[in-house]
């Protein structure tokens, strides 16, 4: 808002055209930031007549004067912001440059300042800038009252003191002959100011108007003895006395020629922070900036812009200081930094940052008159019209600190031709034409653990090992760094260890990073803030992404978006350097900087709302789901899916809930024919049916995964299974497959109604994501599965939950991954329970009896078989404890126990008589190949063997196939040296399942 | 040149080694320690095929820890040996060696280095019931000539009850049959060169059990020490009794491994003993490194020489005092070891 009183009284954008509102206005404004009271008011608008419902009439116009203020506010402001309702009356809040009368006065002052310290060209420019502000006579076209007629003196006796300042600065400098003609008219105007007569006096005098100057004393001699019957002051006699005896002193004193002829060489300027005394490291940086600011460069001699970008903290301002300190010799006119954002923090526009580097350059007096007159800065050109007056010829290093936009840069370096210009800025400034640009990244771990050790000082000096912890968990960020070694050094009763500890395990790492005026939190969160809304989501949305990385699938699934549109928000993102790309150039991953992780959590939790964060959860589970099932069908085909297709049994009902069939992507799916099984299992994937978000509680359709063109068991091996009555599809088809159900309307509908998520699941091709190396999708991307079947628990989206397991768990098996193993199947079961899932728990409970049986755990394996088994068989699923007397027999390998196992393998065997699993059976043959073995029994062994290695073909399981055929080589290896009828001695070591050895006796 | 292990005996296939039973063979102690040894594939012919290229593989191994045992379940038995997870990474090792990396059986193994630590300490106290055993192995191979690796460096996370506890390195190496011969020719003429035979039978001088933590005489394997040259330092011959079910085993063409390793512990703790009044029965070993340079010949007489270094104390405040041993044989050094006694408080 801008306020006039200086003349008509008005405001921008809207003047109230009411008279009495006017006067309202008035009257608020001369007492501006002041309580005013009601009796005051209506003094002012009524006088001594003020109608009978004077205060409900006060009451309408200060609405609508409050209307008229309105206009000038954010929508989101109160209305009565500005105007405020204070008793015993109301109070017009304004800020200091938005009342003309205030910034008059600023610049008064100013000017007086100046006239005082002898500066009288700078006091008259700013006593005629002020002076300038007015437009006519002071508070016009409003009734006054008693209050506006006392301030409307006041004002003019203010304008009148000025323009006679004014004057007398005009003529300190010699100007006496242009004043002659304005002091003529104003003496006109006011007869009985003797002071203006005194000038006019002066003026003509020194002009050479002896006479005039004496005819003009004698006409205000004349007029004040006519008019007022008095003589004129002493002040006025007596200098009329000298202009009579043509006193010398009176008349224009030239100013010293040699100070004036020329204009003097400026003194350097030095307006830089003090070098920072721990700087350390940035060898390769400093390096490579310093040719350019000499101007060594090779090839490179014209180079007058650098622009050092980097994130928040990452020590670009430093950087720049301690190039200015090691080439400071080469800029003998001095050094200058410049931060290009205002007192709260917003960028200053291009005459302001042009503004602020003159006023560096330009004398304190000068400083004084443009701080009175910030508000008011000139245009852009005028400015650098007076930089380049003021730059040329003078060789300076410009810093311009943190800059937004190239706009900002731009004219300082065309007004600055004989400057060098370093600019620091987090996004890189690539539309500056002509300069260069050096990328600044985080410290080297070395280098990171140095610079927090000089400034940690003894608490980090002795405990190197802390310090390497510390300086990882700043994600070797400077800033970061720098703060820490501060609060080691502000808390001396914490040691290195302590601090590590702090950083490990506190819930908001941020917290920590703050001691005095140094806040990591406060740097990070400006890039945040001025990051465009479709960005900030995308970065608290990314606060779930793997913190390991995660690839434009995984930030199109977060983000409910295609690849297209996710790409285009990734790019942004880097570019506010608020995400990083790691990987190769064929393989881009993403990730965050761990403190901005920290600060992507925060807000996450901040700003979106819980529905949201659920969904997001969802979503990138569902994506990781579709990709491990692809990945998992690829490496290990006919792995069954056994827990996604089965129907909830019956029992409590406290099974998912589930929403109306109308997914797009679930019907396109189906529709293909394209494994059905992901379509089914993922689009159940539903909350638990909370009060209230029953809606939200479902997730996205996933993407079909089509299945692999060429299976590894070859291009018949569909066909071959299903003469074995095995499906193509690894489901069972005596499992009806679940009704198709959509993502609830409450899911999908997202700020700025973004591409739906079926839509989105579409576009996504996810067999090329995954590649032929299945092995090193999972290899790359099971700690990211992981942590969303994690995200996917916490959000309550158990069938998600258990699916991931069992899309992982074939992987983990065979790769040994213990620690995860059983992380997700404790996740899965916990998932199953709440669901009401107990085929769910049959099949995980017996995944973990895998798992303890791999680790040599056999009472806990032997323990987890037993309960699945009991599940199995209330759930009549002959197949589920096939498989439990299976790993039973196993166990019984261990122990070197043939003969157990093969009982178990035996009851397995009439299980499998009423299940259709040939892999089951086929696994029965291992077991049975295995205990001949341990029997001495080879030629039976080989058999056995040969029948599982025929089923793995069939099964299309390349790794079953090979296993099976080493395991016979072996044999047949041994068989040479024995005749088939004599029992062959026991190996002392057998690979029981692939990579699995159980090992009798180890050689000594 | 390292101190040998015994290599297996060749097998006729170098793929599956056969035994004689199907269980453990009675003579194998620590038949055992190591059950499940399980291959982590980093690779898809590694997942497919099971086989691996000279690269680094990872291992998990599981094993149950004996709760009787002829050697290290002799004594005041209040904690597991970190000698046992040691030696269950040598043989794994071994193992692994000729499975995967396809190191030809009838190479001589020998171990260069070792070594094991205890963090936390504390995790090695022994509970009643059966201990689990894990270890997260890599095995690196190094110098390979013609895809086969010269020598295996191995580095294991130790893991009991599936509580991390420590780590073990050695470093494995390969020797060609000839270079091994030379090798051991040349050792065995420089141990006989300085030799002199020992004025009393080492056998009937071993120290009383208790004094090195054990129980039963026929475990002890240093005779009565004796102030070396320094004052502090003490040297005692090293002797096993013969046909001892743990030291007899393996081959009889030097002396094996194990009673090194455990002549260092029973010296160290004699030792502490006698400077720092460490009851030997709470003297726990709480570090172990070792590098050797050679072997030792089993006719020979071999003495270990132990000194001190100042005492400190552990985090929690519990004493420890290091000690470095060498062993000798004539003027021959065969290795040295770095030994960490800790005191059970």
């Amino acid at each position: 808002m801008r306020y006039f009183v200086l003349g008509p009284v008005r405001m921008d954008p809207r003047t109230p055209t009411a008279t009495k509102v006017r006067a309202l206005l008035a009257t608020l404004l001369v007492r501006a930031n002041e309580v005013v009271p009601i009796t005051s008011l209506v003094d002012e608008l009524w006088d001594d007549e003020p109608p009978r419902t004077v205060i409900t009439t006060l009451q309408v116009y200060v609405s609508q004067l409050r209307t008229q203020l309105a206009a000038g506010l954010p929508p989101d402001e109160p209305r009565d912001r500005l105007l405020q309702t204070r008793p015993p009356g109301y109070r017009l809040n304004i800020a200091d440059r938005e009342l003309d009368l205030t910034v008059f006065e600023s610049l008064r002052a100013a000017g007086l300042d100046a006239y005082e310290h002898g500066d009288f060209t700078d006091a008259s420019a700013l006593f005629a800038e002020a002076l300038g502000l007015w437009n006519g006579v002071a508070l016009a076209g409003v009734p006054h009252g008693p209050l506006l007629s006392a301030a409307s003196v006041r004002l003019e006796e203010l304008r009148l003191g000025t323009l006679e300042r004014r004057v007398a600065a005009d003529l300190r400098v010699g100007r006496h002959r242009e004043l002659t003609g304005e002091l003529l008219a104003l003496t006109g105007a006011h007869t009985y100011r003797e002071a203006l007569h005194a000038q006019l006096m002066v003026a003509l005098y020194r002009s050479g108007l002896q006479s005039d100057a004496l005819a003009a004393y004698a006409r205000v001699r004349k007029a004040l003895a006519d008019e007022l019957g008095v003589d004129p002051g002493p002040a006025l006699t007596r200098l009329h006395e000298r202009i009579l005896r043509s006193d010398p002193t009176l008349a224009w004193q030239e100013p010293n020629r040699s100070r004036s002829s020329a204009r003097p060489a400026p003194r350097p300027v030095l307006w830089l922070p003090a070098p920072t005394e721990d700087f350390t490291g940035r060898e390769k940086a400093l390096a490579a900036a310093g040719p350019l600011i000499g101007g060594t460069a090779e090839g490179e001699p014209g180079v007058r812009v650098l622009d050092i970008s980097g994130r928040s903290g990452a020590g670009k301002t430093t950087l720049a200081v301690e190039l200015a300190r090691r080439h400071a010799d080469a800029f003998p006119d001095g050094q200058v930094l410049i931060g290009l954002r205002g007192s709260r923090g917003r960028p200053l526009d291009p005459a302001q940052g042009a503004l602020a580097l003159l006023d560096h350059l330009l004398g304190p007096a000068e400083r004084r008159r443009r701080s009175a007159a910030a508000e008011h800065p000139a245009d852009v050109d005028e400015v650098c019209h007076r930089l380049v007056e003021e730059l040329r010829g003078r060789r300076l290093l410009v810093i311009l600190d943190d800059a937004t936009t190239e706009e900002q840069v731009r004219p300082i370096v065309a007004a600055a031709p004989d400057a060098f210009v370093l600019v620091t800025s987090r996004r890189r400034l690539a539309g500056l034409e002509g300069g260069r640009h050096l990328t600044l990244d985080v410290l080297p771990p070395a280098e990171a653990q140095r610079l927090l050790t000089r400034i940690g000082g003894d608490a980090a000096g002795g405990d190197p090992d802390s310090v390497r912890e510390i300086a990882r968990l700043c994600g070797y960020l400077p800033l970061a760094l720098r703060v820490a070694g501060a609060t080691l050094v502000a808390r001396p009763h914490w040691t290195a260890a302590t601090l590590a500890e702090r950083l490990r395990t506190a819930p908001a790492p941020l917290d920590v990073l703050a001691v005095g005026d140094l806040d990591v939190r406060s740097a990070l969160l400006v890039g945040y803030q001025e990051s465009p809304g479709t960005e900030r989501r995308a970065f608290r949305l990314f606060a779930l992404a793997p913190a390991s990385g995660f690839a434009l699938w995984g930030a199109a699934a977060l983000l409910g978006t295609g690849h297209g549109a996710a790409e285009r928000v990734v790019e942004r993102l880097l570019e506010l350097r608020l995400l990083e790309v790691t990987g190769p150039e064929t393989a881009h991953r993403y990730r965050i900087h761990p403190l901005l992780r920290a600060l992507a959590v925060e807000r996450l939790d901040a700003e979106e709302p819980e529905s949201e964060r659920r969904a997001a959860a969802g979503r990138l589970a569902a994506a990781y789901l579709a990709l491990a099932t692809h990945a998992d069908r690829t490496l290990l085909p006919g792995r069954p899916h056994q827990t996604a297709a089965r129907n909830t049994p019956p029992g409590p009902p406290t099974g998912p809930t589930r929403a109306a069939p109308t997914a797009p992507g679930a019907r396109a799916a189906t529709a293909r024919g394209t494994e059905p099984g992901l379509t089914a299992q993922t689009a159940q994937a539903a909350g638990p049916g909370r009060p209230g978000a029953t809606g939200a509680a479902a997730i996205p359709t996933p993407p079909a995964v089509a299945a692999p063109t060429a299976r590894p068991g070859g291009p018949d091996a569909p066909a071959r299974a299903a003469t074995l009555g095995v499906p193509a599809t690894p489901i069972a088809p005596t499992v009806p497959t679940p009704p198709t159900v959509a993502a609830p309307t409450a899911l999908t509908a997202r700020p700025g109604g973004s591409t739906a998520p079926g839509a989105v699941a579409r576009a996504v091709p996810w067999a090329r994501i995954v590649g032929d190396s299945p092995v090193r999708w999972f290899q790359e991307e099971t700690p990211g599965a992981l942590d969303a079947a994690r995200l996917a628990h916490e959000a309550e989206h158990w069938p998600l939950v258990w699916q991931l397991a069992e899309a992982l768990t074939g992987y983990l098996e065979a790769a040994a991954g213990w620690p995860q193993w059983e992380e997700l199947c404790d996740l899965a079961l916990d998932a199953a329970g709440r669901a009401g899932r107990e085929d769910v728990r049959a099949a995980m409970l017996r995944s973990l009896g895998d798992l303890a049986w791999q680790r040599h755990r056999t009472d806990e394996a032997a323990h987890h078989y037993q309960q699945a088994a009991a599940l199995f068989r209330d759930l009549a699923d002959p197949a589920g404890q096939a498989g439990c007397a299976v790993g039973s027999a196993d166990i019984a390998l261990s122990e070197a126990n043939p003969d157990r196992a093969e009982r178990l393998l035996t009851e397995a065997t009439l299980l499998h008589r009423d299940a259709d699993d040939p892999r089951g059976r086929a696994d029965v043959s291992r077991g049975l190949a295995l205990a001949d073995l341990l029997r001495g029994r080879g030629e039976d062994a080989l058999r056995r063997f040969s029948e599982f290695t025929d089923a793995a073909e069939l099964l299309g399981d390349r790794r079953w196939t090979a296993f099976g055929r080493r395991s016979a080589e072996r044999i047949l290896e041994h068989l040479v040296d024995w005749s088939s009828s004599q029992r062959m001695p026991a190996p002392a070591s057998v690979e029981a399942r692939p990579g699995v050895w159980l090992v009798y006796a180890l050689p000594a | 040149m390292p101190t040998p292990t015994p290599t297996p005996p060749a097998p006729s296939a170098p793929v599956t080694t056969l035994a004689a039973g199907p269980a453990a063979p009675a003579s194998d102690y620590l038949a055992p320690l190591v059950r499940h040894l399980v291959h982590r594939p980093r690779t898809l012919e590694g997942f497919l095929r099971g086989s691996t290229g000279v690269q680094a593989q990872d291992f998990g191994l599981s094993a149950v820890l004996p709760e009787r045992h002829p050697l290290y379940g002799d004594g005041p038995g209040t904690h597991h040996e970190p000698h046992l997870p040691l030696e269950a990474l040598r043989r794994a090792t071994l193992f692994v060696a000729h499975r995967y990396f396809r190191v030809p059986a009838g190479r001589p193994a020998v171990f260069s280095t070792s070594e094991v630590t205890l963090d936390p300490a504390a995790a090695w106290r022994r509970t009643p019931g059966p201990t689990h055993l894990g270890l997260e192995l890599t095995l690196t191979p190094v110098d390979v000539v013609g895809g086969v690796p010269r020598g295996l460096e191995c580095r294991a996370e130790i893991r009991i009850d599936g509580m991390p506890c420590g780590t073990a390195r050695a470093r494995l190496v390969f020797l060609m049959p000839k270079v091994y011969q030379n090798h051991r020719s040349r050792g065995r003429a420089t141990s006989r060169a300085g030799h002199a035979a020992p004025a009393r039978d080492p056998l009937t001088e071993r120290v009383a059990p208790h004094v090195v933590g054990r129980a039963d005489p026929a475990n002890v394997v240093v005779a009565r020490p004796r102030t070396g040259a320094g004052e502090e330092t003490l040297v005692a011959e090293v002797v096993a009794e013969p046909g001892h079910p743990v030291f007899a085993e393996g081959s009889p063409d030097h002396v094996p491994v194990l009673v090194l390793m455990e002549a260092s512990r029973q010296l160290a703790f004699l030792h502490a003993g006698q400077l720092q009044g460490y009851p030997p029965g709470s003297c726990v070993l709480a570090g172990w490194s070792a590098d050797f340079q050679g072997f030792a010949e089993p006719d020979l007489a071999l003495v270990c020489e132990s000194t001190p270094r100042p005492a400190r104390r552990d985090a929690d405040g519990r004493p420890l005092l290091p000690l470095s041993l060498r062993f000798l044989q004539g003027s021959r050094q065969v290795g040295t070891v770095e030994v960490v006694v800790g005191q059970d408080c």
